[in-house]
């Protein structure tokens, strides 16, 4: 096969730029996850945008006024909960009322005002025409500047005359007549946030200094509301932007993967290729699958925190899972003595009702913890037993041990979803969050228990045992590959739309070597001619491969069109993995949504199983 | 370990690059705790061990966010080393002042 016409030396500088970048992105991720940033830069459609991340203590801050019962208010909206407040203020101790809120850098905004007189609303609402200027010399621009609560207990015809700051201004103030007035500041955790005035008019009454410390304390409590309300929404924005920010690192980090790994595990089965210099191969695509099991962990990690973790379980052998994942991670450590491996998975002979990639990725984690933290010499046991209604496997090593304090937390990372409960979590990484609530989802439970620093850690995993009992077991080795097709083998006319250079030849080269042809566009528009070009030539196109993100429009329009002009069907190619986007690349026509890296051997099951169910 | 780390020893004439220059770009958010942590680090990490042989050029990528495209920052404070070259990047409030030597490929790594 030829490999798009790259040499070994251009090949080997390929990897060790992908190392480069690799370790960028590795760092990157460490520090977000240590908490040693607090901005993110992402790129949206118009352009970069920074998010500031003040989240972990605002929510914390949120919470603490929350459970103080310190909050006045049922309502997380601002404006609904400052235009009830001024209502509530002129139901009795004012005629007509005022709020003006600063805001960060900008101009005051006016943002409630009532009157007690509903035929005067809309005079009163007139108001919000002429919001204070910073730099007035009185009236409420001085109280948000001074924090110095003022009382008018008699407004002279003078000081009418001269009010507002023009001639329409003061007609609009004269004509509500006021009479006595009270201006507070709405102060919360030493910031002025804006001021409440209050006004008496028709009722005649005087503000005296009984009334002017009510209206403090309906400032004080208003305050705190404005404060929740904008602390509410810096916490959803910064989660939200959390969210998005991880989804597209993930994205950005599984792309340069797909064409590495492509290319590495066919010069792997390359025989022309010296033993030594393939495995050599097999070290650099082990170390890039690792790399993608991280990104994975990281999408994980988002999905859990969303609480949109979902399995697929089927009766599973748990005896194969454990099995498999002890050799998957401790083989080398075995093999080279500087740790011995203990098994007495007596119990293990059972089927458990389970998601088993789920299930796998839970024992990887514990054994490779267990293999980091345990120095040479260590031993590490995996036992397994039945207790009622429950089988048990416990993975435990002689290591590094766990200080008591910690032992409580270290499952914790997601109890507030937040970068600054993850860096508690740091040096045990995500693992142990992902697969405590893969257990849970299973039922079940994980513990930890350590005698401390030095003594080394066990992780209990507990499933629930019950009908499943009777029911075969699937392979784990099987469950991958889908039954064979009749049709598979025959040739196909495929589409490959992906604007990754490197992907799209690497892609297109293996697909080639399986024998079909293959057309690509790097374009939506280039799609589209070229499915009607084959057409119009009489050599349709069997099947579409594409990448959701292209540079004039997305994969899903592309096969929107195609699905409707040629009843074609497709296999979705994305660096995002997030259920909305399986939800939408289905609904545009695609059968099938991969998440890159994809493997040949899975690309090449996933085309046979699609094309079984189109032709 | 190949140096005792509690005895960091001058830079020597032989040592110091080739071009004296080290241009460092520091990127910041504002006025964010760490941004301004970071900056206050780096001025202090700069003279006690680069005095003489350093450029800093502080970029506030919240008046300009397109700028953060030319070094694919992702997380804010971000120090660059533009030069020499390799471009080297090191994330956080640069309070560690041995990790940001070594980063910087000041202090050889351990």
């Amino acid at each position: 096969m030829t490999l798009s016409g790259r040499t070994q030396e251009q090949l080997v500088e390929e990897v060790a730029e992908l190392h480069e970048r690799l370790r960028d992105a590795e760092e990157t991720l460490r520090a977000i996850r240590e908490g040693e940033a607090d901005a993110l830069v992402i790129t949206e459609r118009q352009g970069e945008r920074v998010y500031t991340l003040k989240s972990a203590r605002a929510e914390e801050n949120l919470r603490l006024l929350a459970d103080a019962g310190a909050m006045p208010t049922e309502s997380l909206d601002l404006t609904a909960t400052l235009q009830s407040a001024a209502r509530l203020a002129v139901s009795g101790f004012a005629d007509w009322c005022v709020i003006d809120l600063s805001t960060d850098e900008g101009p005051i905004e006016r943002v409630a005002t009532a009157h007690a007189d509903p035929a005067r609303q809309a005079l009163v609402e007139e108001l919000k025409r002429f919001p204070p200027r910073g730099d007035e010399p009185h009236g409420p621009a001085l109280v948000l500047r001074t924090g110095q609560a003022q009382r008018l207990e008699q407004m002279s015809p003078e000081c009418l005359a001269t009010a507002g700051r023009d001639p329409e201004h003061r007609r609009v103030f004269t004509a509500l007549a006021p009479s006595s007035a009270l201006q507070v500041p709405l102060a919360a955790r030493g910031r002025i946030l804006g001021v409440w005035s209050f006004y008496s008019s028709s009722s005649g009454r005087l503000y005296d200094e009984g009334d002017l410390a009510l209206a403090e304390e309906l400032g004080r409590r208003a305050a705190l509301a404005i404060d929740n309300a904008r602390l509410y929404g810096a916490a959803q924005a910064a989660n939200l932007a959390k969210d998005q920010f991880l989804a597209t690192l993930s994205h950005e980090l599984r792309t340069p993967l797909t064409p590495v790994l492509a290319v590495i595990s066919s010069l792997e089965g390359d025989d022309r290729l010296e033993a030594k210099v393939r495995d050599s191969l097999a070290m650099v695509r082990r170390n890039v699958e690792l790399e993608a099991r991280l990104i994975d962990d990281l999408l994980d990690l988002t999905r859990i925190s969303r609480g949109k973790l979902e399995l697929s379980r089927r009766p599973t052998d748990l005896r194969q899972i454990v099995e498999q994942a002890i050799e998957t991670c401790c083989g080398q450590d075995m093999a080279s003595g500087r740790l011995s491996i203990v098994k007495d998975l007596a119990a293990a002979d059972q089927t458990v009702w389970a998601d088993a990639p789920r299930l796998s990725q839970v024992f990887w984690n514990l054994l490779n913890n267990a293999i980091k933290f345990t120095p040479e010499g260590g031993t590490i046991t995996v036992r397994s037993w039945f207790e009622t209604d429950e089988i048990v496997v416990q993975v435990s090593d002689t290591g590094v041990g766990i200080r008591l304090e910690a032992l409580g937390h270290i499952f914790n990372a997601f109890e507030q979803g937040d970068l600054g409960t993850a860096r508690r979590f740091g040096g045990l990484g995500l693992g142990l969050a992902i697969s405590k609530a893969i257990v849970e989802l299973h039922g079940g439970r994980l513990s930890a228990e350590s005698e401390g620093v030095d003594h080394g850690a066990t992780f209990t995993v507990r499933l629930p045992v019950g009908r499943s009992r009777l029911e075969p077991a699937v392979s784990v080795g099987e469950e991958r590959r889908g039954a064979p097709r009749p049709e598979a083998g025959r040739p196909l006319h495929i589409l490959l739309a992906e604007d990754h250079i490197d992907t799209a030849e690497a892609l297109a080269a293996l697909l080639e070597g399986l024998g079909h042809r293959i057309t690509v566009a790097g374009t939506v528009a280039g799609g589209l001619a070229a499915a009607a070009e084959a057409a119009a030539a009489d050599r349709s196109v069997d099947l579409v491969i594409s990448d959701l993100g292209l540079p004039d429009g997305s994969g899903l329009e592309l096969m929107r069109e195609l699905a409707r002009l040629y009843r074609l069907t497709g296999i979705a190619l994305s660096g995002y993995g997030m259920e909305e986007d399986v939800r939408k690349s289905r609904q545009a026509g695609f059968a099938r949504h991969l998440t890159k890296p994809v493997t040949l051997d899975l690309l090449k099951d996933v085309i046979d199983q699609v094309r079984g169910t189109t032709t | 370990m190949a140096a005792d780390p509690q005895a960091p020893k001058p830079m020597t004439e032989a040592e110091a690059p080739l071009d004296p220059e080290i241009e460092l770009r520091l990127y910041v958010a504002g006025q964010t705790p760490k941004s301004m942590t970071a900056l206050a680090n780096l001025k202090k990490l700069c003279e006690e061990h680069l005095a003489g042989k350093y450029t800093i050029e502080v970029i506030d990528l919240l008046k300009q966010p397109q700028l953060a495209r030319g070094d694919q920052i992702l997380a804010i404070p971000t120090l660059v080393r533009r030069l020499p070259s390799p471009i080297r990047k090191i994330i956080g409030d640069l309070s560690n002042t041995e990790r940001v030597l070594v980063g910087l490929d000041v202090r050889p790594r351990s």
